[in-house]
């Protein structure tokens, strides 16, 4: 591929993935500028891959697949503090839509607050499947993990849930 | 527990990137992608072309006016090399480039030293040139007086090379042209010094200088060797030919010799051929 079909590709692959891959790293960091930057880094990484001349067979999985390392990688450097703390003293912004209704960003802010009370396990299955649409057979390669142990993660984060909000 | 999965779908739906946002986003990133772009373009390779790549519009065009710029300055200064004297600066260009170029046309034996002849010629010149200057430092004419024998020796050898290749004819044709050179030379010298001295109002006329008695010298070796050289070769001419008459002799040595080298035997009204030319020079 020539060298300006590899920007072109690219710029498409942004403009089709970038409100996905931000959507998802919000899910997984619950914090909408580290997750600015997460899925920038994302895609700075994407195209250092591609600008190799590498051939790149589902650029949705691989994009993923980056986006995930890059969230572990923040987790590793995460301080343990709660959304509420960090809403309640710094102003954070989970990454709301200002058009939504009050009462529907109140439930969606509640399941989100349980959903980071998730382990991290679970919580990237029930993203990965509820939130970003991906099937487990993807889950699974993107995660190397097997589609029973994909399945499983995800019925037990909807326990968790359920736990939780009881 | 179904209802939370839908909160989180439905809170998903509105979890987007604004506007502003992604345009700066997509900036960083096309600003990204412009200082690493993808290989075949590579930046260094585009930002530094070899200096050595000469499939390059830019050093086409360097190496174009380097080249125009090398012949102009080289042919100027050749050109104006031509007309140097011992001493002076573009003097090394005459005699080491010039010379040497013009020589290396001459591809034959007879050419070459034809050539060596001339340059005999061009190293009088300069001799008289040196000695009809008032001002010419004593340095500068020992140079061109030490130019002169040595030019001279060259052709001295070309006849020795000559004799060795059997080449008795073209030995004494170079022989007779250098010893008509020396002559032709050395009057114009004696007269150049005659009047030097009367301007400087010198009481001893008659005194010989340095260069007229060192050109002497020369011509009369170039003289001498002519003359053996004549009677050797004709010599072994009539040896071989044992029995021919002395007028065939006479006639080869005519058509052997061209006339010009042969002036003070040529019989006439008292005035040579060398006396026509310093005549026409006048």
């Amino acid at each position: 591929m020539k060298p300006n079909a590899v920007e072109q590709e690219f710029i498409k692959t942004y403009d089709q993935f970038a409100d996905a891959i931000f959507r998802h790293c919000v899910f997984r960091v619950s914090d909408r500028e580290k997750a600015k930057d997460i899925a920038q880094g994302s895609f700075v990484r994407l195209w250092d891959y591609m600008s190799q001349g590498k051939e790149i067979d589902n650029m949705r999985a691989l994009l993923y697949r980056i986006a995930n390392n890059l969230v572990i990688d923040e987790y590793r450097k995460k301080k343990v503090v709660s959304l509420d703390q960090m809403r309640d003293e710094e102003g954070f912004d989970i990454g709301f839509d200002s058009m939504h209704d009050i009462e529907s960003r109140d439930e969606y802010e509640h399941a989100q607050a349980l959903l980071e009370r998730l382990p991290d396990k679970y919580r990237e299955a029930l993203v990965m499947r509820h939130i970003d649409g991906l099937s487990v057979k993807e889950i699974s390669h993107l995660t190397h993990e097997s589609e029973n142990v994909i399945s499983v993660r995800i019925h037990r984060a909807i326990e968790k849930l359920k736990a939780l909000r009881n | 527990m179904e209802h939370i999965i839908k909160q989180l779908k439905k809170g998903a739906k509105h979890t987007r990137l604004s506007s502003a946002e992604k345009a700066e986003m997509k900036n960083a990133l096309l600003r990204h992608v412009k200082t690493n772009p993808a290989s075949g373009e590579t930046f260094p390779v585009r930002a530094i072309p070899s200096p050595f790549f000469i499939n390059n519009l830019r050093n086409k065009k360097s190496i174009s006016v380097l080249v125009m710029a090398g012949l102009l300055m080289g042919g100027s200064a050749s050109f104006a090399a031509e007309n140097t004297m011992p001493g002076d600066i573009l003097y090394p260009i005459k005699t080491n480039v010039n010379e040497v170029v013009r020589g290396v046309v001459a591809l034959t034996p007879k050419a070459k030293a034809e050539w060596e002849v001339r340059l005999v010629e061009r190293r009088l010149n300069e001799v008289e040139r040196v000695e009809a200057k008032d001002d010419a430092r004593q340095e500068t004419k020992e140079a061109a007086r030490t130019n002169l024998g040595k030019y001279t020796e060259r052709v001295n050898k070309r006849i020795v090379k000559f004799e060795e290749d059997k080449d008795s004819e073209e030995a004494i044709v170079t022989a007779g042209k250098l010893a008509d050179m020396l002559r032709t030379h050395e009057r114009v010298l004696i007269k150049i010094d005659t009047q030097t001295t009367q301007e400087n109002n010198v009481a001893n006329l008659d005194a010989p200088k340095q260069t007229p008695k060192k050109l002497r010298v020369n011509r009369d070796d170039a003289e001498k060797k002519y003359k053996d050289l004549k009677q050797k070769y004709h010599k072994e001419d009539d040896e071989e030919d044992d029995g021919v008459e002395s007028v065939s002799t006479s006639t080869v040595e005519a058509s052997a010799i061209p006339a010009f080298v042969l002036p003070t035997t040529r019989p006439g009204d008292g005035v040579n051929h060398f006396e026509k030319r310093e005549r026409k020079d006048r």
